[in-house]
């Protein structure tokens, strides 16, 4: 692949990364967004429904109590012992009435017809003394009012001089026993009130029993008329929440963004009872205000006003928000990674390329120059070849020219032509031994009648082993097969010299060749194997070897001769080598003579174009 | 016109020299070239007079392949006999078009053997 497609590919790689890692980003803060809202919407959800649980269940506990309180005063105020003012009975009722609503009500005040007290619970009590005589103050009112009604009476909240404010609820004491069908009593039959003193206080301790640590909750108790009888905040404390000046101390929280402000929300609780729930937004701040009223016996005594701020939902938005950028975050990591590992990638790879390039190079250069000493070898070889021959060819043409022509001359050029040919022979030589020494020895083996060309060459050398009256015999034994595969050309050159040699050291005498099929051991590499083989045997009765050569006698110019160039026995040797045969001599062991013998594996590698 | 002459091709002088002189004596009508462009030049003309072509397988400027496919393209019933000094292995031999072939240095008795053959 090409640098520059490469490269692309590798920016189109990247690019796409960064492009969906900028999407995931998006898609991920975009997800943490409406996460985070869901989670939001959910806790404030959570938030509302808990704060209207809770002041549903002030209110109903609130109004149970109340109801109990009722209980009591209807029981205290029907009863034939208060009414006939058995006091012994009267006195324990009481307090008994006082022991079982103890956690709301602070006393229990039985006032004779006058609005004396008879007895009050909260004799035992010295604290509460003070809060009772308070009380029998502002009681006095709604006695008189209870004596004129005749039904019972419910105070607003009354304020005290130690701060606190507090509730009576007024039940006439009728004598029964003298009923009439009349609907209207008469003053005859009033025998006086029980009453039940409420304190804010005394309320607030018990709400925030109920409570349980909701610490950032806030509990308003607000009367049918508006006023604060308990708060949790100081800036309220005592207001009415119908004042005109109410909103302006809400404000004070700061500055109201919500449709409702929270004036409204307390207004709109105490002017309609039920339960409800508003969200307000005030000074930055987001909170729930949750409102249930406190309706006993049918009497709308109070409103709670439960305030919670969303302080919890802004932490688990800030932990979402959190994980967002988080999440942001590692995305971004991520794709820088990756884009710094391609950067890492291309980086290392133009290295690379460099490196293979430059090694590529290398190796080139280094073939072209081997390839260029083979070619020159060759070259070589084929030159000195032509080299050698052109000029041979014309002293020997031209000599035998003059030889054909002239015979006078006879004797001069015998000597010319002689060295001619031994020239001849020697640049064959010289270019064989070239070959073998440069590893060129190359053989063009073929199929060919091994015994027609020993003929053949018997023939050649005819005349001149007729001139030193050798005689030449051929043994050719039937085992051997009548084609063989080998070099053709370069066996003829084995048996020329091999033949040469015994006519040459041979006067007189016999030369026998002997050719036949035997298992032998193979000239090869790994080691001596058998091997079917062509054995050929020149045995001649001439005069032997000399036996200080007969160690180096395949050496190249071993032996030297008159017309032998020293060379034959090498190259000879060489050929047989190649065809992974064996050649050695030895003198006869009747004293006459030598024999040279090589073989020849019948089965030949094929050899190569 | 009889068809009698040999033609001899090599950019050596001295083989050229020798090959005539042998060919002559031996009574065969010799037409020697030490350049094978003028020889095509003489056989485009006179192919009708030669009989047989003796020609060096390396030479300039054209190589004796060469040479040889040309005078075929001339005169396709010659017959060509190369001869070299070079090494030649069988692979090269096959892709010469040749009728005979013989290596350098000949004896001047077989040359005059082997043209005889083709001369009569």
């Amino acid at each position: 692949m090409s640098q520059r497609l490469l490269e692309r590919r590798i920016a189109i790689m990247i690019s796409a990364i960064v492009l969906a890692g900028i999407i995931f980003s998006f898609l991920t803060y975009q997800y943490y967004l409406r996460n985070s809202s869901e989670v939001q919407k959910i806790a404030v959800e959570h938030i509302q429904n808990s704060t209207l649980i809770k002041v549903t269940d002030l209110s109903h506990l609130l109004r149970n109590k109340l109801d109990l309180v009722t209980v009591n005063l209807e029981l205290l105020s029907s009863s034939k012992e208060l009414s006939e003012q058995r006091l012994e009975i009267g006195k324990i009722l009481v307090n008994s009435a006082q022991k079982t609503t103890a956690n709301v009500v602070d006393f229990y005040n039985w006032v004779d017809s006058n609005g004396t007290s008879i007895w009050s619970s909260a004799n035992s009590d010295d604290i509460t003394n003070m809060k009772f005589k308070e009380f029998s103050a502002a009681s006095t009112i709604y006695f008189s009012k209870v004596k004129d009604t005749q039904v019972p009476t419910y105070s607003n909240t009354l304020k005290f001089t130690n701060g606190q404010s507090g509730i009576l609820i007024i039940y006439p004491i009728f004598d029964n026993q003298n009923r009439t069908t009349n609907i209207n009593r008469t003053n005859e039959q009033f025998k006086g009130a029980i009453l039940a003193g409420i304190t804010s206080n005394t309320l607030n301790q018990y709400l925030g029993s109920q409570i349980s640590p909701l610490s950032s909750a806030n509990i308003s108790l607000v009367d049918s008329s508006g006023l604060m009888t308990l708060t949790g905040i100081a800036q309220l404390t005592d207001a009415n929440v119908f004042d005109k000046k109410f909103s302006s101390l809400t404000e004070q929280f700061g500055t109201s963004k919500s449709v409702k402000s929270i004036t409204e929300v307390f207004r709109s609780a105490v002017s309609n009872p039920k339960t409800g729930t508003t969200d307000v937004t005030s000074g930055g701040k987001d909170l729930t205000l949750s409102y249930a009223p406190v309706v006993s016996n049918g009497i709308h005594y109070f409103t709670i006003i439960l305030i919670l701020p969303h302080s919890l939902v802004s932490s688990l938005d800030d932990l979402v928000v959190q994980q967002r950028n988080f999440a942001i975050a590692a995305m971004l990591i991520i794709v820088l990674s990756a884009g710094g590992i391609f950067f890492v990638i291309t980086y290392w790879n133009k290295g690379l390329r460099r490196v293979v390039y430059i090694q590529t190079k290398e190796l080139q250069e280094t073939t072209k120059k081997l390839t260029y000493h083979d070619k020159l070898q060759k070259e070589f070889i084929d030159i000195a070849a032509h080299e050698f021959r052109t000029p041979i060819q014309s002293v020997l043409g031209y000599s035998e020219m003059i030889h054909a022509n002239l015979k006078n001359f006879d004797q001069y050029f015998d000597k010319i032509i002689r060295n001619a040919r031994r020239l001849e022979k020697l640049t064959e030589d010289i270019l064989d031994v070239s070959r073998i020494e440069g590893n060129n020895l190359q053989l063009s083996k073929s199929n060919f009648d091994l015994s027609h060309t020993i003929q053949q060459l018997i023939e050649d050398h005819q005349k001149e082993a007729a001139d030193k009256n050798v005689k030449v015999i051929l043994d050719f034994k039937k085992n051997v097969p009548t084609t063989i595969y080998a070099d053709e050309a370069r066996l003829q050159q084995v048996f020329n010299n091999l033949l040469s040699n015994a006519i040459n050291f041979t006067n007189n005498g016999t030369v026998i060749i002997t050719a036949y099929k035997a298992q032998v051991d193979t000239n090869v590499e790994m080691g001596q194997q058998d091997e079917e083989s062509i054995v050929v045997e020149i045995k001649d009765t001439g005069s032997g070897i000399n036996p200080d050569m007969l160690p180096r006698l395949f050496e190249k110019f071993a032996t030297k001769s008159g017309s032998g160039t020293g060379l034959g026995l090498y190259i000879s040797k060489s050929i047989v080598d190649s065809h992974s045969g064996k050649i050695w001599a030895y003198n006869n062991k009747d004293g006459i003579g030598a024999t040279f013998t090589f073989t020849l594996p019948i089965h030949q590698k094929k050899s190569k174009k | 016109m009889k068809r009698n002459r040999v033609m001899l091709v090599d950019d050596e002088i001295d083989i050229i020299g020798l090959f005539s002189e042998v060919l002559t004596m031996n009574g065969i009508y010799v037409q020697p070239f030490t350049d094978p462009e003028e020889a095509l030049k003489d056989f485009e003309i006179n192919h009708d007079s030669y009989i047989l072509v003796i020609s060096d397988v390396r030479m300039k400027p054209i190589s004796g392949v060469e040479f040889i496919k040309k005078l075929r393209d001339i005169d396709s019933k010659i017959k060509v006999i190369v001869m070299t000094a070079f090494e030649l292995d069988g692979n090269q031999l096959k892709e010469i078009d040749t009728d005979e072939f013989f290596n350098k240095p000949i004896r001047i008795n077989d040359l005059v053997q082997i043209v005889k053959k083709y001369v009569g």
